[in-house]
């Protein structure tokens, strides 16, 4: 049976089916991305009323942004052009402009490839005093010394632990009322489990014995164990759930009492590429932590001399204009390198508050970025396919109906043009304002 | 919609004025941004463009009534999404440090 209405279009209405069907489509999408872009001016203006978070400007690539944004512009044109060649009847033509869209698609969700990966190598440090660190290569390793305490959760004890154990591993023997009892044994989900099922049998027997009724709830949940010699752990901080200066919690709850090695006194970031104290705590930025932790390399290596040179040359001005100094810019500087200088960050353990690499974590502008640009560049991919699907493999609708083909390209082009409309918005608000 | 081929042809030409007169608006909200921070001229060029791809090459400029109904409802509500933003400036939960 033929569905009516599929190519003419119906009399009252004047549309066939897809045609109103992909504006329905459209519609919601509208709603869909305006949900996302009020917040957007949500988070933004909410920003704007915290004293310690400023909303980051220039972060991003304008120059891969701005590419992106004349490729999707090129490929609308495209679309609709193939769409006139198919009009035309030139199938020739029109595959060749649809081909040019498909690659238009591919090159912009490439370039976007670039930027995600660029963001995801490129880190974030907040100190404890709030003042912020930007750059490359960062090395969280955190190696603890002189082990031989452990508490382990028996119900959450996956292993992890040993797995990071420097060397060989010791043999433990289990801690009851503060002294070892029992032969020393290798530590393992399996012989924990072992030994806790082994503790919960004499408990149940000793309950049962009294007259009272046993619940599992009342088996053991904590047990402790020494090793019979001090050993070292090497893992990255991030995998930590929690870390003290005499002591690392794992994800699993189980707690290690030892020392942090003078190997690995803190976080590590290679190449410092931005120093922003905007929202320091210290009275004086000059009293900022970072500069007691910075260590510069090459023939200069005076960046907090050059941090008051800049402020005292931008206060001269302003006295001598008349008018308040602006510091935001001193405040928050990028770090130039080259050859001859490169400045790294050692922050101590116990001064980093947060550090990440630039993505959702790292602050709610990332946050909106990635939700954004990541729905956007699905519907890109989404959108190619189809109109992949319409340029090369229907060729044989082509053939029965070249006007049902057509409307097919239309609805197709209709979706494309919609995805170049919200990226037109999506480059200002995220590359340049 | 064009039917003729000298209709379409026409067409053709049109749309590569717009297309390069939205290369044109692109390569302007880059280089104002970089002589003004202003977020209301980077958003009127985006408006411009955005009614160009609307207008132009999504034929919104001669469609059915049909259509403009539903986008006319759509648009309706979009606003209100954006008007809700402006109520984040009475937030009493913001705290202004």
């Amino acid at each position: 049976m033929q569905i009516p209405y599929e190519v003419k279009p119906r009399p009252d209405t004047g549309l066939w089916n897809a045609k109103i069907g992909i504006w329905l489509f459209l519609a919601s999408e509208v709603m869909l991305f305006g949900g996302l872009f009020s917040g957007y001016v949500f988070l933004r203006l909410g920003s704007a009323g915290e004293p310690d978070y400023f909303w980051p400007h220039g972060e991003l690539s304008v120059p891969f942004g701005f590419v992106n944004t004349i490729i999707l512009i090129l490929s609308s044109v495209f679309v609709v052009v193939a769409w006139l060649q198919l009009k035309l009847r030139d199938y020739k033509k029109f595959q060749l402009w649809m081909g040019l869209v498909v690659l238009c698609a591919a090159v912009f969700l490439v370039n976007k490839g670039f930027e995600y990966s660029a963001k995801f190598k490129h880190y974030g440090i907040k100190l404890s005093d709030n003042s912020i660190v930007h750059g490359h290569g960062i090395d969280d390793t955190i190696r603890y010394e002189g082990i031989t305490e452990v508490n382990i959760d028996v119900i959450r004890f996956n292993g992890e632990f040993l797995d990071r154990i420097v060397g060989e591993k010791p043999k433990f023997r289990q801690v009851k009322g503060g002294e070892p009892v029992g032969e020393p044994f290798d530590l393992s989900v399996r012989s924990v489990g072992k030994l806790a099922s082994e503790i919960d049998a004499a408990r149940r027997a000793e309950v049962e014995a009294a007259g009272g009724k046993w619940y599992p709830a009342k088996g053991v949940r904590q047990l402790s164990f020494v090793a019979e010699r001090a050993f070292s752990i090497e893992i990255s901080r991030g995998d930590l759930r929690q870390q003290m200066p005499d002591a690392a919690k794992f994800k699993d709850q189980s707690l290690l009492k030892g020392d942090i090695s003078a190997e690995t006194p803190g976080l590590k970031l290679a190449e410092l590429d931005k120093i922003d104290l905007r929202a320091t705590d210290a009275d004086d930025p000059i009293d900022s932590l970072v500069w007691g932790f910075l260590d510069e390399h090459g023939h200069d290596g005076h960046a907090k001399e050059h941090f008051v040179e800049h402020r005292e040359r931008l206060e001269q001005e302003a006295a001598e204009k008349g008018h308040e100094a602006d510091f935001s810019k001193v405040f928050s500087q990028d770090v130039e390198h080259s050859k001859e200088y490169h400045a790294s960050i050692v922050v101590p353990w116990e001064h980093v508050r947060l550090y990440s690499n630039f993505t959702p974590k790292w602050n709610t502008y990332y946050a909106i970025y990635f939700t954004l640009t990541g729905l956007h560049g699905l519907h890109v991919l989404l959108g190619a396919v189809v109109l992949f699907y319409f340029g090369f493999m229907s060729k044989k609708l082509y053939e029965k109906d070249p006007e049902h083909l057509a409307n097919r390209v239309e609805v197709g082009g209709l979706f494309w043009h919609f995805v170049d409309l919200v990226w037109i918005f999506l480059f200002p608000i995220l590359y340049l304002m | 919609m064009a039917d003729t081929p000298e209709e379409i042809r026409k067409h053709l030409k049109a749309y590569w004025k717009v297309g390069g007169a939205l290369l044109i608006c692109t390569f302007l909200t880059v280089v104002v941004a970089e002589i003004t921070p202003s977020i209301t001229i980077g958003l009127a060029i985006a408006a411009f463009k955005a009614g160009l791809v609307a207008m132009i090459f999504m034929h919104l400029n001669s469609e059915k009534p049909m259509i403009y109904k539903i986008m006319g409802y759509t648009f309706f509500f979009f606003l209100g999404l954006m008007f809700l933003t402006i109520l984040a400036l009475y937030d009493p939960l913001v705290s202004r440090g």
